[in-house]
């Protein structure tokens, strides 16, 4: 049987698959067999080639190479149909969990270390370095050898550099997909080291270099002993109201000669010409006219030309209004600029008058430019710092409410933590033999729900003993109006003036400083600074000029300078800055009295320079006051000979006019008694009467 | 393309389990409802790894399903806004939203909660209809479609010759293993 069927497929019968040649028990061939094929013929052929023996299925014998071939073929189903869960996935994922954990090792922290740089970069807005980046996921713990964040602004500078870094995460945050720096400690910090490379992003515009802010000019302080009036009115020109005043009065003559003086010119010569074309009617000899057609004539063509003239003598008559009206105002200019010149008087003479302050004016821009300098570092420094923990806690911009096809975020009150939060940043670090420890607290990307400001302190002493402590606040929660708050003190700090102080006549100025500082910020971006010092043991080098002697010698016998500042900015008030120190009341000590002596020849020969300058180069130099002058009297003689052409004419219409009426009568007389001649001698018929 | 369609042909006319099957679509569906980028979707694709829902057709039944999701994106933001935004559910979601790993799945965005919620309601549906149209074709469609005029002349189409060698290559490839 097995030959013929063996004959009839062609081909030796396969080995039945390992499923089938054991004896399957009656309930599981059915449940695990049977139920696990699904085409009919299948499951008949399956049904068909097992027999029943002893309470087991059993292979039947003599089944043809087809029918195990296909026997075979259903195994797989047999076992894939079995259960819900498969095994060799379960493998699969065991070895992938296996490469991830390679992965991790090798491959992990160069991925991470690049994430981290690029989110940086996208806060910073500059190029980020991290190297030796290492994460220990199983300990929490994060660690790197250096981090360097590149200056926008000055891209071949770092804005800061952080040495070799330990930190701790949060496991809590960490499974609520947050990141939260528990404790963050760095070897070093260093700001404003220099970059071998350009710290600038690709594609990305450097910020808008912050414009300068000019420096007032100091005003110049008198040196008694060589003092030159010339020399300070020239300085002062330029700030003097007369100069302007004067200016003002010129260039407003200059504009009424040029307004009037073309209409004057037209109105000169049509009088004129009206004089040329009438004097031969105002030079008529009236007794020769003999006929009342010569007088009529006469006398249409004189009304004609009264007319003309009076239409030129009302032109006359306007302009020298206007031009009047126009003197008025020019003549007020004048006035104000005769009053302007006692007002330099009296500026000029603060500058020899000890007691007005003049000393400290000039210091002012000196002190403020220089504590300018010295602050403006760090406050650019301070700025971009809360620049960017603003932009870090600027929430991304939340998705409208209306349906989006994107999706929308819905976020939840009462969120345990932040999407970031640095809880502690700390570093204790050596800086040319300087010691300084450094803590930064609490920055996170959602303050509100920290509940606290980001707090920064920093205090320490340098190697050469100047000793600082600064306590910054940061009120990142937009609910709150404040921006920032420090608070800072300072001890030893050598100070040395070189150029600073040339305006008060010192080459230099050096002591040893402390004092304190306060500064506080609203986010409607008003800053207020208050700045409180002490210059101990003050020595002032190469003192030169009345005032600057006077003053190195107080400084020397006083011992110390103190100076306080308070300054107000940035929001929609106006800037304020005052400056306070005890510099006024030792220069005026000191130079009492040499002023005495000095101040009253200076403030003499101030005056007559002034005046000097006033007539001969401002008044002398009104040129067009003459020339509008000259043109206000030529149209009131315009004005005169209009009127005395109308007035000629006029009196010449009224002889005419009587010459003409006694034309008219004697010429009237001759033809009556020329009618009566004629008539004499002829009767006039009677008309007889009618009626009873 | 061919030998994955002759693939999913030949699944449907094999004696693969029709249950599997019919997961494996219900699934897929699911997979395609559900945007990926959090942690949710890999942990459903890796679960589902292990389950003996067919593998390829839901793969496929994800391919498929996808644009259909995608168009049907307003439909699910505005369920899933629902859902988040309804007022007696706040307590639990805001709890939940604290609760570790859950904030990871990103169950608060819109689309992600309209899509969980969507595969929850569609899955038991969509597995019911893949069964019994498995087992429709399996015993009724694919014996009256092999007797087909239709399908007898397309089967000498050069397409659905390519596709009938495909689908003959795979099964020999199964049956070998």
């Amino acid at each position: 049987m097995k030959e013929r069927e063996t004959k009839k497929s062609g081909a030796k019968p396969p080995k039945p698959h390992a499923l089938y040649r054991k004896p399957v028990k009656a309930g599981r061939f059915e449940k695990r067999y049977l139920k696990a094929i699904e085409l009919e013929a299948d499951k008949k052929l399956l049904g068909d080639s097992f027999e029943l023996r002893d309470g087991a299925y059993r292979l039947r014998e003599g089944l043809g190479a087809a029918e195990l071939k296909r026997l075979n073929a259903l195994a797989p189903f047999i076992k894939a149909n079995a259960g819900f869960v498969k095994g060799p996935p379960l493998v699969a994922a065991g070895l992938l969990t296996i490469g991830a954990a390679a992965f991790g090792a090798v491959g992990m922290n160069p991925l991470l270390e690049r994430s981290v740089e690029l989110g940086l970069e996208a806060v910073f807005g500059a190029r980020v370095e991290l190297d030796g980046f290492r994460l220990s996921p199983f300990g929490l713990r994060a660690g790197a050898d250096a981090l360097r964040i590149a200056d926008a602004g000055a891209p071949m500078t770092n804005l800061i550099e952080f040495g070799r870094m330990e930190l701790r995460l949060n496991l809590a945050a960490a499974l609520r997909g947050k990141l939260y720096i528990e404790e963050l400690s760095a070897a070093s910090i260093a700001t404003g080291t220099p970059r071998a490379v350009s710290g600038a992003l690709p594609q990305r515009p450097a910020p808008e270099p912050k414009p300068r802010r000019e420096r007032p000019e100091a005003p110049p302080l008198v040196d008694f002993e060589r003092f030159d009036a010339a020399a300070l009115l020239e300085a002062e020109r330029g700030k003097l109201a007369v100069t302007a005043a004067y200016a003002e009065a010129e260039a407003a003559y200059a504009a009424a000669v040029g307004r009037w003086a073309g209409r004057r010119a037209t109105s000169e010569a049509a009088i004129a010409q009206a004089q040329d074309a009438y004097a031969g009617l105002v030079a008529l000899d009236v007794a020769a006219l003999r006929s009342v057609d010569q007088a009529t004539k006469a006398l249409g063509e004189l009304r004609a030309a009264l007319s003309a003239a009076q239409g030129l003598r009302a032109e006359a008559d306007g302009l020298v209004k206007d031009i009047g009206e126009d003197e008025a105002r020019l003549a007020g200019l004048l006035r104000a600029a005769r009053r302007a010149t006692d007002e330099d008087l009296a500026y000029l003479k603060a500058f020899v008058n000890p007691r007005s302050g003049v000393a400290a004016a000039a210091l002012e821009p000196a002190l403020r430019a220089t504590l300018s300098d010295a602050a403006e570092r760090y406050l650019e420094l301070g700025a971009k710092a809360l620049a960017a923990a603003t932009a870090l806690a600027t929430p991304p911009a939340e998705r409208a409410v209306e349906p989006d096809r994107r999706g929308r975020v819905v976020r939840y009150p009462g969120a345990r933590y932040p999407a970031f939060r640095l809880g502690l940043l700390s570093a204790s670090f050596s800086d040319g033999g300087g010691s300084w420890e450094l803590e930064l607290r609490e920055l996170s990307s959602d303050p509100a729900l920290v509940g606290s400001p980001t707090k920064l302190s920093l205090r320490g002493e340098s190697k050469d003993g100047v000793a600082a402590s600064l306590n910054a606040d940061a009120f990142l929660d937009r609910a709150d109006p404040r921006s920032f708050r420090v608070r800072g003190e300072l001890q030893g700090l050598p100070v040395a003036l070189e150029d600073e102080l040339q305006a008060v006549g010192l080459a230099g100025l050096r002591g040893t400083a402390l004092g304190e500082l306060g500064l506080e910020g609203d986010k409607d971006g008003t800053v207020r600074g208050g700045l409180t010092m002490r210059l101990d043991r003050p020595i002032a080098a190469r003192a030169s000029g009345t005032l600057g002697k006077a003053f190195a010698d107080a400084l020397t016998t006083a011992g110390a300078l103190t100076l306080s500042a308070d300054w107000q900015g940035g929001g929609p008030g106006p800037e304020r800055f005052a400056i306070a120190t005890d510099i006024d009341r030792l220069v005026e000590e000191a130079v009492r009295r040499v002023a005495e002596t000095y101040a009253r020849q200076a403030a003499a020969a101030v005056e007559a320079e002034l005046r000097r300058y006033v007539s001969e180069d401002l008044a002398d130099g009104l040129g067009s006051q003459d020339e509008f002058e000259a043109l206000y009297a030529a149209a009131q003689g315009d004005l005169a000979a209009a009127d005395a052409l109308r007035r000629g004419l006029d009196a010449k219409r009224r002889s005419v006019e009587d010459k003409a009426g006694a034309l008219a009568a004697a010429a009237t007389a001759g033809a009556q008694k020329a009618a009566q001649e004629a008539l004499r001698g002829v009767g006039v018929p009677t008309i007889p009467k009618i009626g009873p | 393309m061919i030998k994955i369609l002759a693939k999913l042909v030949l699944t449907l006319g094999s004696n693969a389990g029709s249950a599997q099957v019919a997961a494996g679509l219900a699934s897929g569906l699911a997979l395609a409802l559900i945007p990926p980028g959090n942690l949710l979707w890999p942990l459903l694709f890796l679960a589902l790894f292990f389950t003996k829902a067919h593998y390829a057709v839901m793969l496929a039944s994800a391919a498929l399903f996808k644009p259909a999701a995608i168009a049907a994106a307003p439909l699910i933001d505005a369920l899933g806004w629902a859902f988040l935004t309804h007022p007696s559910l706040e307590p639990t979601l805001t709890a939940l939203y604290d609760a570790p790993i859950a904030p990871l799945t990103r169950f608060n965005d819109t689309l992600v909660a309209g899509g969980i919620l969507a595969a929850v309601a569609l899955w038991l549906p969509a597995f019911a209809l893949g069964l019994f149209g498995v087992r429709a074709y399996r015993k009724r469609l694919a014996p009256a479609m092999a007797k087909s005029p239709l399908v007898l002349a397309l089967k000498k189409l050069p397409l659905v010759k390519a596709l009938g060698s495909a689908i003959g290559a795979a099964r020999r490839v199964g049956e070998a293993q």
